[in-house]
């Protein structure tokens, strides 16, 4: 069985587990940010036929594409036609016409399409839809399938084109979009977090600045990490909080980072081919306050079992 | 007791003295294929670089504990490979406060000694005053091993929600 015959087959036994009917149309879409505004359309058209299907389709592909405007005048002409003609798909549901329902819909989702009709903002969009999909992916990782399911349909995008991991199996990419769907949309991650898309496909809208706005303090981190903790020190003037020395006497310095982590600076003993010492940066909890206790720490050593290092490379 | 240790990167090994063969037949051998490439023992890969922390697999085992999460895994060294006595040829690179030496050998890779392994032999290299086997990475100067048990411990940083994770190499 292929995916998709695979996945409908596992969606209708779901209705029918729940005494709901499984003749139900499954909506395939290219993208979930495509889900996200198709699955309130579909929400308030009655009946779901399969020129519904399409037309709704087009519009959210539109929408996601940054064609707002042309789904909008589309909407509008089909009103103005309708009300010429005093028929017409758009206006033969008892309690007005499509764009009415949609703006006094009871679908939670309704709102985000009325931003979307209203001001036609792709970033508005696309940050509305990475919050639900952000939802939906930790709900269903790691498949990523996202459903939106309704009693009369249900929506479901494709699997993605790609989907980048480290080696601990956290979505990760530092140069593009760490899952992507084949329409272009997609999120970015590093190490298991979302960050915003600019960061990663324009670096150069990473700054300082930008990174001491960030609230959230798991995305602040990863956002550190990609900038690189040497630029990061240097220009946010972190506070240092510990120096000593290394055996072969280079400098080693424990930082502040936020409330919950400092961060240790050392050299690699072993010199590179041109003679010179690669530095690493490596995370420990902020009540170390020592390098050396930071060390110990990286060892899961206590107080009593703390080795003598005899040769250290 | 306090413990002696050696560190290459981001692995760290103690030695285990205390450990005897009752002991060690509380772990199982799991050198599994992933552990062994090319007649060498992994005991650890870097998973931004994929380079590895290796040695000979002719010589060591890599035992873990019945549960993983249970403890470290065990190097079990059963021979050195470069025995005491031993010429090698190569040049001393230099000579570190408390007396380590960096020697590089006539092909070219660098390993580092404690004071007492070896003894310095001018114009030709070192003497081996302490059998080993070197543990290899292509970012760090060898370390040598003498026979025995260590406990395989790689270092753990915080990551980006304050957990304990390994750390990147």
């Amino acid at each position: 069985m292929d995916f998709k015959s695979e996945h409908e087959a596992f969606i209708r036994s779901l209705y029918r587990g729940i005494n709901f009917s499984d003749k139900i149309p499954v909506v395939w879409v290219s993208s979930p940010a495509v889900g996200a505004i198709l699955a309130p359309i579909l929400a308030h058209e009655n009946p779901i036929t399969q020129r519904v299907i399409d037309r709704a389709k087009r519009h959210a592909e539109l929408f996601v594409a940054g064609k707002a405007k042309e789904v909008m005048q589309q909407y509008k002409d089909a009103l103005s036609h309708a009300n010429k003609s005093g028929a017409g798909a758009y206006t033969s549901q008892p309690g007005g016409n499509a764009v009415s329902r949609i703006t006094r819909g009871s679908n939670p989702a309704t709102p985000i399409v009325i931003r979307a009709l209203a001001e036609d903002t792709r970033s508005l969009l696309h940050k509305t839809f990475e919050r639900r999909v952000r939802y939906y992916m930790y709900a269903f990782s790691p498949t990523l399938i996202v459903y939106w399911p309704n009693k009369r349909f249900v929506v479901v995008p494709e699997a993605p084109k790609h989907m980048l991991r480290n080696n601990n199996r956290q979505f990760h990419s530092t140069t593009q979009k760490a899952i992507q769907w084949a329409d272009g949309w997609g999120v970015c991650a590093i190490n298991g977090v979302l960050v915003p898309n600019p960061y990663i496909e324009q670096p150069s809208t990473l700054t300082v600045k930008e990174i001491k706005r960030e609230r959230n303090v798991e995305v602040k981190r990863a956002l550190i990490e990609l900038m690189g903790y040497e630029q990061w020190l240097k220009e946010s003037a972190a506070i240092l909080l510990h120096k000593d020395y290394d055996y072969d006497g280079r400098v080693r310095n424990l930082w502040k980072l936020d409330e919950q982590l400092n961060v240790i600076e050392v050299f690699n003993s072993t010199p590179e081919l041109d003679g010179s010492h690669k530095k690493y940066f490596l995370q420990i909890p902020s009540h170390i306050r020592t390098i050396q206790d930071g060390l110990y720490w990286m060892l899961d050593a206590t107080t009593e079992t703390r080795p003598i290092m005899r040769i250290e490379t | 007791m306090t413990q002696i240790a050696d560190r290459q990167g981001d692995i760290i090994l103690v030695h285990r003295p205390d450990i005897d063969g009752t002991m060690l037949r509380t772990f199982k051998d799991t050198s599994s294929k992933s552990d062994k490439k090319g007649g060498r023992l992994v005991l650890a890969e870097g998973e931004v670089t994929g380079h590895a922390h290796t040695l000979s697999a002719e010589v060591a085992e890599l035992l873990h504990p019945a549960h993983r999460s249970s403890g470290h895994s065990l190097l079990v060294l059963k021979e050195e490979i470069v025995k005491r006595g031993q010429l090698i040829e190569g040049k001393v690179l230099t000579t570190m406060p408390g007396g380590t030496i960096r020697f590089q050998q006539s092909d070219g890779s660098v390993i580092r000694f404690a004071p007492g392994d070896v003894k310095i032999v001018e114009g030709v290299g070192v003497k081996v005053l302490r059998g080993y086997t070197p543990l290899t990475h292509d970012e760090h100067d060898a370390i040598p091993l003498s026979k025995g048990v260590y406990d395989v411990i790689q270092q753990q940083t915080a990551d980006t929600m304050a957990r304990r994770r390994l750390v990147a190499d």
